[in-house]
């Protein structure tokens, strides 16, 4: 479903991405770990093209979408939802304003459509009693999960999460994992760049180990924590596994 | 004897009455009295000597007034009077007074004048902020987006204005166009432009350029995160824009735009160098008139103070207001 060959990105002087070349199937889960720096949220970040890769192809669909004569960059962030670390809310809507505002103005859908939509996605984040709070008066976990609901409202192809429970207090770690569990289980085509492990063991199809802009490892979850091959990958699952 | 002795007495008292009446003569002699003419600026004030009302309405001469210092009291209202310890001499008197009005009267009677003086102020400053904030937020705009030419036009736009005095731009506007419109309409006979739609003109300009740098600022301020969020939907740049960077930045942007309103109401003091009759031009006038520069101009200076600290104060309640919120 999303192909990506020899791909690139570079800040000026600094290679963040050196040729990254993988294959996600439809409805699989893939878990993107390394130490930070290594270009994890880069590469997530070029998939949906809020980074303009410097060279080689993105095909979602069998569509390049780095060839911006063929795509419309909109359509394409349309498929391709995103959940940010820092939920990045919009704080002057309400919870379900946040949710209804994209589907109106990009798909086109009705208010009582669009309201119709969120509500079932709050349901299924467990937020519906929230949705006429304002983001500052809810909790981190809260808001991720709004964020969650927002994406999803545009009944995108795949899910991007950019280590989503990063900035949460650990006690809200859980509630936004349940919701992401549950999304994977129903079959959503995920990448996640995550620290959690126990997510990764337990939900991930296939985890790629990053590091310096390259992909070092790559396998099942339990395959590439008990049997990473280079130095460094060990070094990292060694501090992280504890 | 008897008789010697009651001539004698006689004679005493005759000598005695003799002295007395030519010392009495003398005494008459030194007692005349003078008239005093009295003037006054205004007229029609009255006049008290010594304390007591005499009805008088200036001008007037007081007859028969004792040679020597009078008191003389002229009033023409509770505000107006002036006190002067007069000498009266032998012959004819005449003193003037100009009676001043006491400050506070006088800063009563100019009100008005500047009262209407202020009313323009305040208009030309609402007009132009009004203005500068269309022109502002649309120049604002178009220095933040991903385009150039767009960028470089509205920054050469903000730099100008900001970099050369407002009075310049006044002139310029006022006196430079003129002859730049005769080429164009006018056979090469400038067209003068009136000085109120000059000043307006003029206000306006400056205040968009600043408006616009409250408007980039507001926009730039808004979290980078908010923007990558709304086109991670799929949203446009221009929605992204309209429905969820530009309702967070207006809202930031409201305080400084109070302070750009307080600036500006004291800025447009300045058009008052090309004949704007407002408060500063009106009260040059009256000072021409009235020789009373220290009153007139803190007159001028309290009235500024009573249109800039209501304003001072909204602001500071909005800003902290905001900051709760933020």
């Amino acid at each position: 479903m999303i192909k990506v060959e020899n791909l690139h990105k570079k800040f000026r002087h600094l290679h963040v991405l050196k040729g990254i070349t993988t294959r996600i199937v439809k409805g699989e889960v893939v878990c993107v770990i390394g130490p930070s720096g290594s270009g994890k949220s880069t590469f997530l970040r070029c998939l949906n093209l809020l980074e303009k890769p410097s060279g080689g192809s993105i095909y979602i669909e069998g569509i390049d979408v780095t060839d911006h004569s063929l795509i419309n960059v909109n359509e394409v962030r349309a498929e391709v939802g995103m959940v940010f670390q820092r939920f990045n809310l919009f704080p002057h809507k309400t919870a379900l304003e946040n949710i209804t505002m994209a589907p109106m103005k990009v798909r086109g859908l009705s208010v009582e459509e669009a309201t119709e939509r969120a509500y079932e996605l709050l349901d299924r984040v467990g937020l519906r009693h929230k949705a006429d709070v304002y983001p500052d008066h809810l909790s981190g976990g809260q808001q991720q999960r709004i964020a969650i609901a927002r994406s999803l409202a545009m009944k995108p192809k795949v899910m991007l999460f950019d280590e989503p429970t990063s900035a949460l207090d650990p006690e809200m770690i859980q509630e936004v994992l349940d919701v992401m569990k549950n999304l994977a289980r129903d079959g959503m085509t995920m990448i996640v760049v995550t620290h959690e492990m126990g997510f990764a063991k337990e939900v991930a199809h296939r985890v790629l180990f990053m590091d310096e802009g390259e992909i070092l490892e790559e396998g099942a979850p339990e395959e590439l924590f008990n049997t990473a091959r280079h130095d460094r990958a060990k070094q990292f699952l060694s501090k992280i596994l504890k | 004897m008897l008789k010697n002795k009651l001539r004698f007495l006689f004679r005493i008292i005759f000598i005695l009455v003799l002295l007395l009446t030519s010392f009495g003569a003398v005494q008459a002699e030194s007692k005349t009295t003078a008239d005093l003419k009295i003037i006054s600026d205004p007229l029609g004030a009255t006049v008290y000597v010594d304390g007591n009302l005499t009805k008088l309405h200036t001008p007037c001469t007081i007859k028969d007034l004792s040679i020597g210092d009078h008191r003389i009291e002229l009033r023409k209202s509770k505000y107006r009077n002036e006190k002067k310890v007069v000498t009266v001499k032998p012959g004819q008197n005449s003193e003037e007074f100009s009676m001043a009005e006491t400050s506070l009267y006088y800063m009563w009677l100019s009100l008005p004048a500047l009262l209407l003086g202020a009313l323009m102020t305040l208009f030309l400053t609402c007009v132009a902020v009004f203005n500068g904030i269309i022109i502002g937020t649309f120049t604002g705009v178009c220095r933040v987006i991903h385009n150039k030419i767009v960028n470089m036009a509205a920054g050469i736009y903000v730099d100008f204005i900001r970099g050369t005095p407002l009075l310049v731009q006044i002139f310029m506007i006022h006196f430079g166009t003129p002859p730049i419109l005769g080429i164009l309409f006018n056979n090469g006979q400038p067209i003068p432009i009136n000085p109120f739609l000059s000043a307006l003109l003029a206000l306006s300009i400056n205040s968009g350029a600043y408006v616009a740098e409250i408007v980039r600022a507001g926009i730039q301020s808004i979290d980078r995160g908010q923007m990558e969020a709304a086109r991670s939907l799929g949203m446009s740049y221009k929605h992204s824009m309209r429905f969820v960077i530009l309702p967070q930045a207006l809202k930031r942007v409201i305080p400084p735009l109070g302070n750009e309103f307080i600036a500006m109401l004291k800025d447009s003091s300045l058009v008052s160098v090309i004949g704007m009759e407002e408060l500063v031009r009106k009260a040059q006038i009256i000072v021409t008139r009235s020789y009373r520069p220290t009153e007139t101009w803190l007159e001028v200076g309290l009235l500024f103070l009573v249109m800039t600290i209501p304003f001072t104060r909204i602001v500071s309640r909005l800003e902290r207001r905001l900051k709760v919120n933020d």
